[in-house]
């Protein structure tokens, strides 16, 4: 089998990495900000506070510390940061940016639907940037119109692109960053979550569970297993193991895993297959003994760093030859 | 809505009574059905498309990394069959003899011992690649793509103003601007047989593989650009895509025991024939330019060696150096022993005592140009310049004439342009693009090229000329 140019395939890893930051980014943007709006008459402090959960987890972020206290200023100042910036190298507009640079350099790996989709994708937020009048509203119409335009062009990945190893990986690139992302916003969120619920406002403390799913669009497949049950324990065990949901770390591994196989067949173990089984096996075996564990966050924290070394491994075997 | 016609100059659409000539007499009456409003709309529509598709070029000078869209006027160019057979027969005829030039050049260089060309024209020129003397690329083939570029006189006779045997781009906004039109006015298609260009990516493909070293059964083709930052990246990504074979960059390559191999994930991979778009200088930082990071150190001697096919071969430059052009009805005659099909302007050498004194008196009457210039830098237009520009060029050109040739200002031929919601005339030029691999086969079809703003000569991309669809006519059966 031919391999692919090493330097096509770290740009395509790199396309779906960014594709799937940006689209996270914007949903996480979004619920957050609905959570906000939901909470500010209950709780207006954790209404404000809330927002410097989405630093938390997305670290390294830039936001300008708004001035204000007023919750419109602070929510105008987080979605813009998130969402526009490009001083800010994890909003939606420097994902898609940095996406479609990947993509011009290896338009010719793209299939011209895709290269135009995300083109027309990046122009638009790039003319948002330009748009007088710009205020929270119409930025709240940007984020659905970019969420559903992220996902055309996702779309038009699966539809056109040859089933080779470009698209292997892409959908690793793709998976790597959705479990990195299921794993951090556990890691923030799983305190809050698992605190004894005799100790907080429930209206709030589900609102805020309910939020955390849908941040990463699993609140309805989780209804779907569980019912509208928000048990935290539960909560915790879909987004970690569950074998069907699409952002369960689980899920992610398996499939990075299959990708990883499909590129090794024939080879002997590789690096990046030897620390993925680590992070499979823990998954598989350990379900009972991470669940009990007292410090469920730090575990997060520790498997997204695990993911992090799965990621340097396959960039030294892949793109560094 | 008016069509103005050309007041100088040849006119293709429009005779000099400013009567419609018959091949035209479809497309403007279609046109004419359209209102403006909806001319209008597809003007939009096709920009729309240029800027969604990224169908772009990078601008050398301006911050980095800034893309441009080519602006495409949508009123194509017709060529009938019969005129194009002439420029068809003209550009394998010059192409036949370049390439003769070039295997002579490198090897006997009877042309150079029996005075066709003077010994210190090559051996001063910096696109003469001493260091290849001897290396016989496979079939003796050099110019595997090569653009020339033509002008029609006052009576609508193509010139060749000048041969491009280096990297001639433009192929993929042929492809391109012919998509676009399908898509923006596809009625104009209903009433002409245009032939089609879409076969040009898989023409290269066969040319390139026809040059790969011996003995290997299915050639592995690469495209080599310097980058996402050159001018022509689109293009190179386009042919890459269009061929189905990988875009490299020197970085990609390496070089060992002679023979080049592109890092893959799967380790390296033989590469057999590298399609390159970096000039010579570049290649290998050990024969050439020793600071280049474009380059692939070794690649000449795997060259050399006949390991690798690169096209055009190294040192074909020195066929389109300006200084070369005056000399190709004698090369043509030497090789082929035929005379010129397409005539060429007339053209003064700087490095000639009486041309010179001739240039320097004359400055301001002619188009002067670097020898190994291209992209209209380092020219001046005499007659457009200001005195200032040409005392400046005065000075440069005083200091160094071997480097410069001067032609008489040639009147381009004028089509019909849509600019500014009218139908006005526009100069135009025409580049046709010939592939050399089992014999020379010239694509029907070319990158006409606008200079969009009135009055204007310049009708390179870089310095805001636009382009048109070309359509050459099939030939009636009779």
């Amino acid at each position: 089998m031919i391999g692919m140019l090493a330097r096509a395939a770290e740009n395509i890893y790199w396309l779906g990495r960014y594709l799937e930051r940006a689209e996270s980014a914007a949903r996480m943007v979004q619920c957050m900000d609905q959570l906000s709006l939901e909470i500010r008459g209950l709780d207006p402090d954790l209404a404000l506070n809330i927002w410097k959960h989405l630093q938390e987890m997305y670290p390294g972020s830039l936001v300008p510390t708004p001035e204000s206290t007023d919750p419109d200023a602070v929510t105008e100042a987080y979605i813009h940061a998130f969402l526009m910036s490009f001083d800010n190298q994890l909003s939606v507009a420097y994902s898609i940016r940095s996406a479609r640079e990947n993509a011009r350099v290896i338009r010719e790996n793209l299939t011209r639907e895709t290269f135009v989709l995300l083109n027309e994708c990046h122009l638009r937020l790039q003319g948002y940037m330009n748009e007088p009048d710009m205020n929270v509203m119409r930025m709240r119409s940007i984020l659905s119109s970019t969420r559903q335009e992220i996902f055309g062009i996702q779309g038009a990945i699966q539809q056109t692109f040859t089933r080779d190893e470009g698209l292997l990986f892409l959908d690793m690139g793709s998976v790597t960053e959705r479990a990195y992302r299921t794993l951090l916003l556990l890691g923030v969120k799983l305190p809050f979550m698992l605190s004894a619920t005799d100790q907080v406002d429930l209206p709030v403390y589900y609102a805020r569970i309910r939020a955390a799913l849908k941040s990463v669009a699993s609140l309805e497949n989780y209804r779907r297993n569980y019912g509208a049950d928000l048990d935290p324990m539960r909560v915790s065990h879909f987004l970690l193991f569950d074998r069907r949901a699409p952002h369960s770390v689980h899920v992610c591994m398996r499939e990075l895993k299959q990708h990883l196989d499909e590129l090794e067949v024939g080879s002997p173990l590789t690096n990046p297959a030897r620390l993925l089984g680590k992070i499979a096996a823990r998954l598989e075996f350990e379900e009972q003994e991470i669940l009990a564990s007292s410090e469920l966050d730090r575990v997060c924290h520790e498997l997204a760093g695990d993911i992090n070394e799965v990621h340097d491994a396959i960039s030294r075997l892949y793109f560094t030859v | 809505m008016d069509w103005k016609h050309a007041s100088q100059g040849f006119d293709e659409a429009f005779d000099s009574k400013g009567d419609i000539r018959p091949i035209y007499e479809e497309l403007i009456g279609t046109f004419r059905g359209l209102s403006e409003q909806e001319l209008v709309r597809r003007e939009k529509l096709q920009e729309m498309s240029l800027v969604n598709q990224g169908i772009t070029f990078t601008v050398y000078g301006e911050e980095e990394g800034v893309e441009r869209i080519f602006p495409f006027d949508f009123v194509p160019r017709i060529i009938s069959s019969e005129d194009w057979n002439l420029v068809e027969r003209g550009i394998v005829q010059r192409v036949t003899a370049i390439n003769h030039f070039l295997v002579d050049l490198y090897s006997e260089q009877h042309c150079l011992r029996e005075g066709i060309v003077p010994h210190e024209l090559i051996l001063g020129s910096d696109e003469f690649r001493r260091e290849l003397i001897g290396t016989r690329p496979r079939h003796g083939i050099y110019t595997h793509v090569v653009g020339t570029d033509l002008l029609r006189d006052d009576h609508g006779g193509f010139l060749v103003l000048e041969d491009n045997c280096r990297n001639p781009s433009g192929v993929s906004y042929v492809l391109e601007n012919r998509n676009l039109l399908f898509r923006v006015f596809p009625e104009l298609f209903n009433r002409y047989a245009v032939r089609q260009v879409e076969r040009y990516p898989q023409m290269l493909l066969e040319a390139l593989r026809y040059s790969a070293p011996r003995g290997r059964e299915n050639p592995v083709v690469a495209v080599l650009t310097p980058g996402i930052y050159n001018s022509a990246y689109f293009e190179h990504s386009f042919l890459a895509r269009e061929m189905g074979v990988p875009l490299v960059e020197g970085r990609d390559l390496i070089v060992e025991d002679d023979q080049v191999f592109m890092r893959t994930t799967r380790g390296k991979q033989r590469v057999d024939v590298i399609y390159r778009r970096i000039d010579d200088v570049y290649l290998d930082p050990v024969v050439f330019e020793m600071n280049s990071m474009l380059g692939v150190p070794g690649l000449i001697h795997a060259y050399r060696r006949g390991n690798v096919a690169i096209a055009n071969a190294p040192g074909a430059g020195i066929a389109d150096n300006k200084s070369i052009y005056p000399y190709v009805p004698d090369l043509i005659r030497l090789y082929l022993d035929e005379d010129i099909i397409l005539p060429q302007v007339h053209t003064w050498l700087g490095r000639r005592e009486d041309d010179r004194k001739y240039i320097s008196e004359h400055l301001p009457e002619l188009v002067v140009k670097l020898c190994g210039g291209a992209g209209g830098y380092g020219m001046l237009v005499g007659p457009t310049a200001s005195a200032a520009e040409i005392k400046a060029f005065r000075a440069q050109f005083d200091a160094r004439p071997q480097d410069y040739i001067a032609q008489p200002l040639i009147e381009f031929s004028h089509h019909p342009t849509y600019t500014g919601g009218n139908f006005a005339p526009r100069r135009v030029d025409l580049r046709p693009f010939a592939l050399f691999g089992d014999g020379v086969k010239v694509l029907p079809g070319g990158l006409t090229r606008v200079a969009m703003e009135e009055g204007s000569y310049v009708v390179n991309s870089s310095q805001g000329g636009g382009s048109k669809d070309t359509w050459i006519l099939a030939e009636q059966e009779s």
